[in-house]
């Protein structure tokens, strides 16, 4: 703003007033025009240790290397997405993703699909591909019990969950049917390759009897450790990353390897953002190879490459599941597609009986 | 007369004149939002145009009737905690001097001026499995007693909460009680507890009807501590407003469940404005 002298004499009261509103509300004007701008990228994540190792793994070194500024917003969340996207009014670019949300958010159509001129995928684990969305990494939850109370008698596979009579203590399972459906087959006794198409019945007949010993219905992945550590409950399905953070802060916890749940760690962009090119070019570096061993070993969560994870350093390796057991189970996100809204009324319909 | 008239609507509008720009922020920041939710509650994703099809889901589904169910038994449990906590309080307040009677006042408010979400998180230390209250029991060689995760650690939170909202309609009643039916039943020969039972009690009706109304209102919308403090059976309708619009993103019916919240607790409101010493609550004249 360029103001002439004889003007700038004249000011009166009055203009002093505007001019200074104006320049105070400058900056409230100015913000969003510049994250419109092609040099920024808005990404959310969960936080936690794992929203730190993506900061020193991926976002640094990618704004260093383009000079794309990538500003992180925590809490994804699938309904603030819809709200932009069909709103129009999309703030966020990068988003991570649940499993759940991926077959979701292409059907509702709230995400772009992934460029594969700038995203290269190749070599990656067919589980950790979607048209919609980059994985990033490989998750597995399994089960957490303390290591001083106990006596040493320990649940170590889901059918071990189930067996309170045999294994005795409190459970600590999600307060949401994913997961808790498939964990609920595997406690009846199914092998991981049968639990997909899952048998509901069967499964919600499971949970009816496991429900007794259920101490809480976690609604926050912290609880899952936070909860063994101030001795609420004794055995939780939980996180890799979550009990290596408990070890670390040198709380006595253990995880057991037996049998995991595993996931990707996935990431989408909104539909309709302004900055697609950008995220875009995010997302082909949170799919590169030497990105996710360099998050392996800050995070160890896994890499989605089957040749990058010899690379990974061996202390977070012991962290990481064996892919091949075939007690493991991949988590089938294309499955619940249709069907997670009524079992997700159902269960809570069933967790309130 | 004609005149008189005139001059009494130029001085309401004068007075409705200081009362616009508060009206201006509640219509752009309050009103609108709340009509687009009562808009939005008409319509179904499924087809355009107006339709009852999310009240008519919501009213057949039992996961709206065992919540309603579980929200009328916790609303009624604490309210009527908070009353049996609040009237002795109040009865207590009312018979101190003014200046320790303002002592106590700030005591009462403390707790009301805390955030609610600060509160639960407090509880949940002090009556975790090893928190305060457990550790003092195992100091007595007693064994634990499950007080958080469950309908007690809801009951607790929340009558903690409602507690100072009880109290102000009662000691404001007791207040206004005349002192000299108190002298007169005495004189008559009554006794300190007759007289509470058969003059202080009955006219203070009114004060605890108006908190037990307000309270009940204020409970209705529960959802922190349901969240915080509760098990799984403690699932009240904000959380089941808040279930619909972030877990199924079925934007209709949680604004459908909104609206029939709000409706109960209008209807609840007009009740209490319409019991004597009930609109001084809502904000409408002393008497």
């Amino acid at each position: 703003m360029t103001v002439c002298k004889d003007e700038t004499l004249r000011a009166s009261r009055r203009r002093v007033l505007t001019t200074g509103a104006a320049a105070l509300a400058a900056p409230f004007i100015l913000i969003p025009g510049r994250a419109r701008g092609a040099g920024k990228v808005v990404v959310v994540n969960f936080g936690g240790s794992m929203g730190s190792a993506k900061q020193q793994a991926i976002y640094t070194p990618f704004t260093r290397e383009t000079g794309i500024e990538v500003v992180v917003v925590p809490g994804p969340d699938l309904a603030k997405i819809r709200a932009q996207v069909q709103s129009r009014d999309v703030e966020w670019d990068v988003v991570d993703l649940l499993d759940a949300w991926v077959p979701a958010g292409a059907r509702l159509g709230l995400l772009e699909p992934i460029d594969e001129k700038i995203v290269d995928r190749s070599g990656c684990i067919p589980f950790a591909r979607h048209d919609f969305a980059v994985g990033g990494s490989i998750y597995a939850g399994g089960i957490a019990f303390p290591t001083d109370r106990l006596g040493g008698k320990v649940a170590m596979t889901w059918p071990d969950f189930w067996n309170v009579a045999g294994i005795p203590g409190r459970r600590g399972l999600r307060n949401r049917v994913t997961d808790t459906l498939e964990i609920a087959l595997m406690g009846d006794g199914v092998a991981p390759k049968d639990v997909y198409p899952c048998d509901v019945e069967r499964a919600f007949k499971a949970l009816d009897r496991i429900k007794p010993a259920v101490s809480h219905w976690i609604a926050q992945t912290a609880q899952t450790v936070s909860l063994i550590q101030s001795n609420e409950t004794d055995f939780t399905f939980t996180y890799t990353t979550r009990v290596k953070d408990m070890q670390r802060a040198g709380v006595p916890m253990g995880y057991s390897f037996k049998q995991n749940l595993l996931g990707v760690g996935w990431a989408g962009v909104l539909k309709g953002t302004p900055r697609k090119e950008a995220a875009m070019r995010l997302c082909a570096y949170i799919a590169k190879k030497d990105r996710q061993v360099e998050l392996a070993n800050l995070s160890v969560d896994a890499p989605c490459y089957v040749d990058a994870l010899a690379k990974v350093d061996p202390e977070a390796r012991k962290w990481m599941p064996d892919v091949g057991d075939p007690n493991n189970l991949f988590v089938n996100a294309e499955w619940w597609d249709t069907r997670v809204d009524d079992l997700t009324r159902r269960f809570k319909e069933w967790l309130l009986a | 007369m004609a005149r008189a008239g005139g001059l009494e609507r130029q001085q309401a509008l004068r007075i409705a004149f200081y009362a616009v720009p508060a009206a201006i922020l509640m219509l752009a920041v309050f009103a609108v939002p709340l009509g687009t939710v009562v808009i939005q509650s008409f319509t179904s994703e499924a087809s355009p145009g107006f339709t009852l099809a999310s009240y008519a889901k919501i009213l057949s589904a039992t996961l709206f009737v065992r919540v309603s169910w579980k929200t009328l038994e916790i609303t009624l449990l604490a309210t009527a905690f908070a009353l049996l906590l609040a009237y002795p309080l109040a009865y207590y307040m009312a018979q101190q001097p003014p200046r320790r009677r303002a002592m106590l006042m700030i005591l009462v408010l403390v707790p009301f001026w805390t955030s609610v979400l600060v509160k639960s998180f407090a509880f949940t230390v002090i009556l975790g499995q090893s928190g305060l209250v457990n550790t003092a029991i195992s100091w007595l060689g007693l064994p634990p007693v499950k007080l958080l995760f469950n309908r007690i650690g809801v009951i607790i939170g929340m009558s903690h909460f409602l507690v100072p909202f009880m109290v102000f309609p009662i000691l404001s009643n007791l207040l206004n009680q005349p002192r000299d039916l108190v002298s007169a039943a005495s004189i008559l020969g009554a006794g300190k507890w007759r007289i509470f039972w058969r003059v202080t009690l009955p006219l203070s009706m009114p004060g605890v009807m108006a908190g037990v109304l307000l309270v009940m209102i204020l409970s209705l919308g529960f959802y922190v501590v349901p969240a915080l403090l509760g098990g799984r059976q403690d699932m009240m309708l904000a959380n089941l407003v808040d279930f619909y619009a972030r877990e199924i993103i079925d934007w209709p019916m949680a604004s459908a469940l909104s609206v029939i919240l709000m409706g109960t607790a209008a209807i609840a409101a007009i009740i209490l404005s319409l019991i004597p010493g009930g609109s001084a609550i809502l904000g409408g004249d002393e008497r």
